[in-house]
């Protein structure tokens, strides 16, 4: 659809670095789209110089071409509302047109749209992370939360996002009454990453699975989790059944990581978990957490920091195949891992077959 | 490339790969599939060590045996089906062909050499770019490429990358060459369609000038038609199927490279129609290198 550009605006060209004129055509490439233009719409463009007025290039026109100013007024306002709802030229003082920068914000990888968007949020956050930008969906009273909770990281709140989401919270309401209660859950896009009948298991997994996101050589994201006492700690594929995994792991004297993936540390062998982050601010989280938490205990989660790495466990053989194929994953959509990063974890620390918590226990206490 | 560690026991290397600028060797312990890498991409087999790795695997998650393919140390995908797995090694393959090379103007087209010279068939997908290649391999003329292709900005010349053609569900009109693969290539392949380039026939090698571009749109039941496209629609038209026109100087280095180059758009529902209208305006468009 075409915009009637009022005479009295000077229009900037945009594009000018990538343009091709080829017998008095210009073929332009601008925000991701190739613009053929007739000869017309080319003189049109290359005379947008942000200073001459569109009444001013029609007088000119006018004049160069011997033609009635009348027609000459109308082509170049109905060129000019082409070009412009195009992209191809800026206005200064109508907003969205010039001079803004867009920062693309991470969104779920096309491996995980196929089956829709996932939940709706009522908001957005927008955080930082390391080099990169996520927004994160919840109701409105979660994402305020969040935003203290995340402090410098938080970049802003979006009221109505029409984007999906990198990340989202669903915290259902506690029920007034005993009944079947929704779990809290974890999403990317349309995929469910956790589900607790704790919210602030489902809050602390967030803020993990955030902070994986701000990864640094020689730190190395695998898709895996960390089951560990709090010292030290085995990465393994996660278990299909993570919650009951954690159950039998707690008898076992162990806990599980928070987040999809872990953060090795190669040059020091220590397994980190969850954020660095000095200002973090947890308070708002946990009353978050307390006006929705509802009856039903969870196994401890294993506490956030760093413990030594003890082993990689394996389904498979003990070689560094099985790792690639078990772990190399990570959360491939921004910073993937190296090959020679995953296999130099597997060489910098023993690979051992076993994924049972009594088998990871052992290994643990030297056994 | 820490090659050596997958040395143990099962694992077999492909031969050094040349796919553009990608530089890969393939390990796998999934049996046949070496021998399958190595017969799909025998043209693209250059001696030396190879720079990446592109893995495909058996794994376990979880219990229950399945397959993946890594790029690098990156999981591309884990399923319980080898021909996915195996697709997503091909894909990914030509994918960082194209990511690898950003010295060259990297166009989504398949090629054929007539003579001396390369002709590009840019297209979207379904458009019928690696048909109508097949079909004019079977023609007589030289298979070049399929999917990519890559013209060098300081020499002018469409670089040489075989890759394997992918023909799908190949017309009955075309007489595709006779290529049996074994039972354990078959297991990956599926109904992939995927064809070695010497399969086909002649398979150019060679760094060759582009003498004309046919843009071709398959519609079904549709009469051949085939026409002169001028310069700046030309352009535009070449420009939506390059691959990282975002690149800085993509745009101006392409219309260089295509400014005196002929251009015909053509629509047609029959293979035999599009072979024919090809070979008569190439004929008479392409000048002799």
């Amino acid at each position: 659809m075409t915009t009637d550009l009022p005479g009295a605006v000077a229009p900037r060209a945009r594009g000018l670095d990538e343009v091709v004129v080829l017998d008095g055509s210009a073929v332009v490439y601008q925000a991701g789209s190739v613009h053929a233009l007739n000869p017309p719409a080319t003189l049109v463009w290359e005379s947008c110089d942000g200073e001459v007025t569109l009444d001013g290039l029609a007088d000119e026109l006018a004049l160069s071409f011997g033609v009635e100013l009348a027609d000459a007024r109308r082509d170049v306002i109905g060129i000019a509302g082409e070009l412009f709802a195009r992209g191809l030229i800026e206005i200064s003082g109508i907003p969205g047109t010039a001079g803004e920068e867009i920062v693309p914000v991470f969104q779920p990888s096309s491996a995980c749209s196929g089956c829709g968007d996932g939940p709706t949020y009522e908001r957005q956050l927008l955080v930082e992370s390391g080099l990169v930008r996520l927004s994160v969906g919840a109701d409105g009273a979660t994402v305020d939360a969040l935003g203290i909770a995340f402090g410098p990281h938080t970049v802003e709140v979006l009221e109505q996002p029409r984007d999906r989401a990198s990340y989202g919270e669903v915290l259902p309401a506690a029920p007034r009454q005993s009944g079947v209660m929704e779990l809290s859950r974890l999403h990317r896009g349309p995929d469910v990453l956790l589900t607790s009948r704790d919210p602030e298991r489902i809050l602390r997994a967030l803020v993990a699975q955030v902070a994986l996101h701000a990864v640094a050589p020689p730190q190395v994201r695998l898709d895996a989790v960390a089951v560990g006492d709090g010292a030290r700690a085995v990465v393994m594929a996660a278990p299909a059944h993570r919650n009951a995994y954690a159950r039998e792991a707690a008898r076992h004297g162990l806990w599980l990581s928070d987040a999809t993936a872990i953060v090795v540390d190669l040059e020091s062998g220590t397994v980190i978990h969850g954020p660095e982050w000095q200002d973090l601010n947890r308070a708002p989280l946990a009353r978050i957490a307390a006006d929705r938490r509802h009856l039903g205990a969870e196994p401890d989660p294993l506490p956030w920091g760093r413990m030594k790495l003890i082993a990689i466990a394996v389904e498979g053989p003990a070689d560094a195949g099985s790792v690639l194929g078990e772990m190399g994953g990570g959360v491939a959509w921004d910073q993937p891992t190296t090959l020679a990063s995953v296999l130099d974890s597997a060489r910098s620390v023993p690979v051992r077959t076993g994924v049972e918590p009594a088998q990871i226990a052992a290994w643990l206490q030297g056994r | 490339m820490n090659s050596d560690l997958f040395m143990s026991d099962g694992w077999q290397q492909s031969g050094r790969l040349v796919l553009l600028d990608f530089d890969v060797a393939v390990h796998s312990d999934v049996p046949g599939a070496i021998d399958l890498i190595d017969e799909l991409y025998a043209p693209t087999c250059r001696p030396g060590t190879a720079e990446h790795a592109l893995v495909i695997g058996r794994t376990f998650r979880n219990g229950e045996a399945g397959y993946f393919t890594a790029q690098d140390g990156r999981v591309v995908v884990r399923t319980p089906a080898p021909t996915v797995a195996f697709s997503h090694l091909v894909f990914e393959a030509n994918q960082q062909a194209i990511e690898c090379s950003p010295r060259l103007v990297r166009i989504h087209a398949g090629a054929v050499a007539v003579g001396r010279r390369a002709i590009a068939l840019p297209g979207a997908m379904g458009a019928g770019k690696s048909t109508l290649a097949a079909g004019l391999v079977a023609a007589g003329l030289a298979y070049l490429t399929d999917e990519v292709v890559a013209i060098d900005p300081d020499t002018g010349a469409v670089v040489p990358y075989a890759k394997p053609i992918s023909l799908g569900v190949a017309p009955a009109e075309l007489a595709v060459p006779t290529w049996t693969p074994g039972p354990e290539a078959r297991r990956l392949l599926g109904a992939s369609g995927l064809v070695p380039a010497a399969a086909l026939g002649a398979v150019g090698l060679d760094a060759l000038p582009l003498g004309a571009v046919v843009l071709p749109a398959y519609v079904k039941d549709e009469p051949t038609r085939i026409e002169s496209v001028g310069p700046a629609d030309a352009l535009a038209a070449i420009a939506a199927h390059t691959f990282h026109l975002d690149e800085p100087g993509t745009l101006v280095r392409l219309g260089r490279l295509v400014a005196d180059v002929p251009v015909f758009r053509m629509v047609s529902g029959s293979l035999r129609g599009a072979v024919a209208a090809v070979l008569d305006v190439v004929g008479t468009a392409v000048a002799p290198a």
